[in-house]
């Protein structure tokens, strides 16, 4: 008799689960959509608007979707930006800086969590000095440094410099990147650091004992415990290099990558064109054509996600 | 004797551990040294000084004190009364975003149909809202996003309107304010999330597997697990994300005195002023970034303290 009310007292249980799990899910997904729509209507918006040809502009009928799309829009500024050429210096820049980036971030913030030394907490400091710190307040200063660039003459504060030019090289990104002092680089160590305080210190030790060095330990055990992090960090990098303008052009002006040859493209391209409408019909397809590849370089990423929480199994 | 020698070893141990872990950072140092700490020691000389171009085009410096940091403190009206608002919209986005990105994060880290696409356009602030995308779409940020295009557009139409005008409703009903205003508002949210959310979600991957599978065995409901395992492993994550909201709502392009401070030097010419509002500006952030570290990090769960 007990027994079957127990069994009673369960399965009506379980229906209560089930039943909340299914009004927990109806509700995400309201939520979700709700949020989805938010992100992307703006987006649908300038994709609506920069397949609009020239007789849809000035056509007070349309009002939001185009009524002859064309894609001549796309191609104006295809052809105008050199977009393969400009894609291509982009991408290899980028790439090139993420992984420059990782690198001597996770390097300093490995240092920084696992080891006790005078100064970790000033070095610390100066990390999140340097996120607080607008990189437009000190780019001047930086320019002169590369300006003229003089390895004798690096600790010198003001007075007259002489040295080689670096403007225009990719010399002066690079050299920021691999010394972690590039753009938002204190977040990518900071993200690090919290990271790595809180990865367990039992399988180090054992690392230790069997034998690893300091470094082994390092690439074997914290590396591989890390990749979701070094994957999202490489993702900020690469993007904020991607989309980057102040360091480009002042930097590289002429160097003629994605952000500076969409930015500098003739205003009104369209023929005609005039009014604030017609403007942000000039510029959709441009920020369409910055902001897609990273879409696909971010849906590729996710693939690392994957595979780094089954090899948690084995690490974490 | 037996236990000096081994002290003396436990010493040099030390010692070299210490060695190991500053070679670790040296990239950052030799950074720092090489590249932030003279364009800061600039800024900072800026502060105290009165900058005009000589006849050959250089630069010179007129010590003038602290009169820059005077005049921003008691001549410049506007500047304490920005800082008010820009501290106050802070003090009401900066938790929001915190809640908000963690409460997504921890749904796109759930299992569903399509879980990688609405992860991508999450994705979509960050780009968005970052470099040169941000100049094509500066009207973005404007309370009035939510216009239909309209070729005329004297008259735009907005998006809450026309859904409003579909149903039957009049134009000036006071549902379509509280509406309109309740979207801005958490768009303005959502696209502020856009980084914080990606760094909750690589925090959320980095928990193993097997504390969940413990948990399940042991008998833990799902919000048991959370509380006990969720919170705690991504606790640190928290704190960084708190310190990097702090610093990108206060110092983000878009904000009130930051504009002020671009404006001044580079439109006004007044190099010195400009940077003495941004020393205080920058102290006034660290000061907040203090409290918030101090605060939250009493609650952050650290491994290597057990």
């Amino acid at each position: 008799m007990n027994l079957r009310l127990a069994e009673k007292s369960i399965s009506a249980a379980r229906i209560k689960k089930h039943a909340y799990g299914v009004c927990f899910r109806i509700i995400r997904g309201i939520l979700l959509a709700g949020l989805v729509f938010l992100i992307l209507y703006p987006i649908f918006v300038k994709a609506a608007a920069s397949l609009m040809s020239n007789s849809d502009i000035y056509n007070p009928s349309v009002v939001f979707l185009p009524k002859n799309p064309t894609f001549e829009n796309f191609i104006t500024v295809w052809n105008a930006v050199e977009y393969p050429i400009a894609f291509a210096k982009t991408f290899a820049l980028s790439f090139t800086v993420g992984i420059l980036q990782v690198i001597s971030c996770t390097l300093v913030a490995y240092g920084l969590a696992k080891f006790r030394f005078y100064g970790r907490r000033i070095i610390m400091g100066l990390v999140i000095f340097t996120l607080v710190i607008p990189t437009q307040t000190i780019l001047t200063p930086l320019y002169i440094r590369f300006r003229f660039f003089d390895i004798t003459q690096l600790l010198q504060i003001g007075g007259e410099l002489s040295g080689i030019s670096l403007i225009n090289t990719v010399l002066p990104i690079t050299l920021l990147s691999a010394t972690a002092t590039a753009f938002k680089n204190g977040l990518y160590i900071f993200i690090l650091l919290q990271h790595f305080k809180n990865s367990p210190k039992v399988l180090e030790e054992a690392a230790f004992i069997d034998g690893c060095g300091r470094f082994a330990t390092f690439t074997r055990i914290a590396v591989p415990g890390a990749v979701p992090m070094l994957v999202t960090i490489f993702l900020f990098a690469f993007v904020w290099q991607w989309t980057d303008y102040y360091y480009t052009s002042i930097f590289m002006p002429e160097m003629d990558f994605l952000t500076s040859r969409l930015l500098d493209i003739e205003f009104s391209w369209i023929a005609g064109i005039s009014g604030d409408y017609a403007i942000s019909v000039s510029y959709a397809p441009r920020v369409l054509l910055l902001i897609f590849p990273l879409v696909i370089v971010y849906l590729f990423t996710q693939r690392f996600f994957v595979e780094s929480v089954e090899r948690s199994g084995i690490v974490g | 004797m037996n236990t000096n020698i081994k002290l003396h070893s436990l010493q040099k141990r030390r010692l070299r551990d210490g060695i190991t872990g500053f070679l670790f950072t040296l990239p950052f140092v030799v950074g720092f040294i090489l590249f932030i700490f003279s364009p800061v020691v600039m800024y900072l000389a800026m502060s105290f000084s009165k900058l005009s171009l000589n006849d050959a085009g250089a630069m010179v410096f007129e010590n003038v004190k602290w009169d820059n940091y005077i005049n921003v403190l008691f001549e410049q009206p506007d500047f304490l009364k920005r800082l008010a608002s820009s501290l106050g919209d802070f003090a009401l986005r900066c938790p929001a975003i915190l809640f908000f990105s963690l409460f997504i994060a921890i749904i796109l880290n759930q299992r569903f149909h399509g879980r990688a696409l609405v992860r991508a356009v999450f994705f979509l602030p960050v780009l968005v809202y970052s470099g040169a995308a941000l100049m094509f779409s500066n009207d973005a940020l404007s309370n009035d996003y939510f216009k239909l295009l309209s070729s005329d557009s004297d008259e735009t139409v907005n998006l809450a309107q026309y859904v409003i005008s579909v149903l039957g409703g009049t134009e000036d009903s006071p549902i379509l304010d509280i509406v309109s205003t309740l979207m801005d508002k958490i768009y303005d949210i959502t696209c502020s999330s856009g980084v914080q959310i990606l760094i909750y979600l690589a925090g959320l991957q980095s928990i193993s597997p097997q504390l969940y599978e413990a948990s399940s065995v042991e008998g833990c409901t799902g919000w048991e697990s959370f509380w006990k395992i969720t919170l705690p492993m991504i606790s640190p994550m928290i704190l960084v994300n708190a310190v990097y909201t702090v610093i990108d709502v206060l110092g983000n392009p878009t904000n009130t005195i930051i504009n002020t401070l671009y404006s001044l030097a580079m439109d006004s010419g007044n190099y010195g002023l400009s940077a003495a509002m941004g020393l205080i500006y920058f102290l006034i952030i660290f000061i907040i970034l203090g409290a918030v570290f101090f605060v939250i990090n009493r609650f952050v769960f650290y491994e290597e303290n057990i």
